[in-house]
């Protein structure tokens, strides 16, 4: 390759680099280099990093262990969404796609479906601080149809239900995202391979567990990539509904990190924060994205 | 220049040096303590204190008390009853409504109970720090509010502007509230009808002020000082007061000034201490925590209070007070 044939590459990407550079390689590394000073800009060490760990409001997972209501601390609800909310997202989103494929006035349910999606957050929030009310709630209402209207409450007003409450209304909003990947993967598997298992007489579940999921896995992957990174970065709906609270019952990553720089003005703290979560979501974001080179 | 309504924001801000000391343009004679004070640091004031929202007391509508045979309350062992009486009318489902949003109208309301239970001189003792809030007589305070709150007496905070049309309509008996609510549907529209009695016995009550402040590296210095200048002084603030909602910091403004609704809560808030905004005044990351601890509270009031105590007394030291 001679010296043109690398320098034209280089003059193409030059913006690019340029602009990626100045908008994530810098903010990301003046942010770790935040993370190790205080506030007069003096060298501290790991002690913000030390300080995160002691907010209760960070990381509480006591009650957990014993088996109390939140609040757990922003590090273990993050975690609990990510344990609850992905699983249910892949399913119902898969689950859609099927369901919905080659049915009359399909893609029209789907688009109702995707809603969700096309919404802002923060009025996905307000929706949903609605939908759990005690008195305007359709969630109630359905308790108190179907003979259990002795568990309405509003549900978002208590740390024991708070975060549940939330993690589930968000599988409503996310699943169109992994309804539609799903879909788009389903229109990509060959036909002939159903044909084929159908002659040699597989069953239907055979057939979804033997050839539709495995030719799935890199819409999969994708799901998970990017559910997981919404999951982790989660924090419009939570501010919109209840701050954190109550008691911090709902306190994510996020949240945390805007409201100890903002609030608190104590940008090393919101600076650890932020660090943890870059390691996070990158670590989870590198090893997605090296699954899906492999496959 | 900016209006902003949380003195430790403002002073963390002059601290930094963002904001212009506007000593000269705000004549402190015409200010009480409780608005001055907290903007105030090493005798420099950086913010000129505009407009008050006051925290008179419980509202109610005239009509319900009559039609159910109610009176406002003179003292606590009154008003404790009248709690248990609102509770027994049929269709009213709790006593005393509880707004929800940020945190502060419980807030509100606890500071209501910090005051007139314990005086607003323990109030001032938080906020100082010379009372700590795991001291004997604050958990006292608490304590009484968790009882209360066993009882049932308080809804389940929901929207507080919701729940101003919850009074309204006879769902709840009572609403503790800052005096810019009757500038507000169905207030608004039916004032006539809207009454308040102050917390019984109270000795002190509060008022959220908007304050406004100069950044100290304004460009029109000059014209920025002349604004502040004005907005400090009687002409503005009587203009302001005029609107309604809301009542001036500037003891110049005549009562002439004030609408019947507003002069009877300038009255009553001159019949007592003003004292400063509780969470207001101390800041983050207490006041975060103080909302959110108040949220969990009021939904669970058998909590333990020595570690919800405990944790507000962290935070208030972590503010830095």
């Amino acid at each position: 390759m001679n010296l043109r044939q690398t320098k034209i590459p280089l003059f193409f990407l030059a913006p690019t680099i340029l602009l990626l550079t100045l908008f994530v390689i810098f903010p990301v590394v003046n942010t770790v280099y935040i993370s190790f000073l205080d506030e007069d800009d003096a060298f501290v060490g790991t002690a913000n990093y030390e300080k995160m760990f002691s907010k209760r409001d960070f990381w509480n997972p006591s009650n957990l262990i014993e088996g109390k209501a939140p609040p757990y601390g922003a590090l273990v609800h993050n975690g609990i969404w990510i344990v609850l909310h992905l699983p249910l997202s892949l399913f119902f989103g898969l689950l859609l796609a099927l369901l919905l494929r080659d049915v009359k006035g399909g893609a029209i349910i789907k688009s109702v479906v995707f809603l969700g999606m096309v919404i802002p957050m923060t009025v996905g929030g307000i929706l949903l601080r609605f939908v759990y009310n005690d008195k305007a709630g359709i969630v109630n209402e359905f308790l108190r149809v179907i003979g259990l209207g002795d568990l309405t409450r509003t549900w978002t007003a208590y740390p024991q239900t708070i975060l549940l409450a939330l993690i589930l209304g968000t599988v409503w909003i996310w699943t169109g995202f992994s309804m539609i990947v799903y879909s788009a993967g389903l229109e990509g598997i060959p036909k002939e391979l159903f044909e084929a298992a159908k002659i040699d007489g597989a069953s239907r579940w055979r057939r979804f567990w033997r050839i539709t999921v495995p030719m799935l896995r890199p819409a999969t992957i994708i799901v998970i990539t990017m559910t997981l990174l919404w999951e982790l970065k989660i924090f419009d709906i939570v501010w919109v509904i209840q701050q954190g609270g109550p008691g911090g019952a709902s306190m994510v990553m996020a949240l945390m990190m805007y409201l100890e720089a903002f609030l608190n003005r104590s940008f090393g703290t919101a600076a650890a924060i932020a660090t943890m979560l870059t390691v996070l979501t990158f670590g989870f974001a590198a090893y997605m994205v090296y699954r899906m080179v492999k496959e | 220049m900016v209006i902003a309504p949380w003195p430790s924001w403002i002073l963390d801000l002059a601290e930094d040096g963002l904001l212009a000391d506007v000593s000269a343009q705000v004549d402190s004679s015409k200010f009480v303590q409780a608005y001055l004070g907290p903007v105030t640091s090493g005798g420099a004031v950086y913010a000129a204190p505009f407009k008050v929202s006051g925290k008179p007391g419980f509202w109610y509508r005239e009509s319900f008390f009559a039609d159910n045979g109610l009176t406002a309350p003179a003292t606590y062992e009154e008003f404790t009853t009248l709690l248990a009486d609102l509770s027994e009318i049929e269709g009213v489902e709790a006593a005393v409504a509880s707004g929800n949003g940020d945190g502060w109208p419980l807030s509100d309301t606890t500071e209501a109970f910090i005051i007139g239970l314990g005086g607003y001189q323990l109030q001032e003792n938080l906020i100082s720090g010379a009372t700590a809030f795991t001291s004997a007589e604050t958990k006292a305070v608490f304590e009484e509010l968790a009882d209360l709150l066993q009882a049932g007496y308080f809804s389940v905070p929901d929207d507080w502007q919701t729940q101003l049309q919850r009074l309204y309509d006879g769902t709840y008996g009572i609403y503790f509230q800052g005096s810019f609510v009757t500038t507000l549907p169905p207030f608004s529209e039916n004032l006539e009808d809207i009454g308040f009695f102050p917390f019984p016995e109270t000795t002190g009550a509060t008022g959220s002020v908007d304050y406004a402040v100069m950044p100290s590296v304004t460009e029109n210095m000059d014209e920025a000082r002349q604004l502040i200048e004005f907005l400090a002084g009687a002409e503005a603030q009587e203009i302001m007061v005029q609107e309604g909602g809301f009542l001036a910091a500037n003891s110049d403004v005549p009562e002439s000034a004030y609408s019947p609704a507003d002069l009877q809560v300038v009255q009553v808030m001159q019949m007592v201490n003003l004292v400063s905004d509780l969470d207001d005044t101390i800041g983050n990351p207490f006041q975060q925590t103080f909302w959110g601890q108040l949220k969990a509270f009021w939904v669970d009031p058998t909590m333990d209070l020595d570690t919800m105590l405990q944790t507000l007394q962290d935070d208030y030291e972590a503010s830095g007070s």
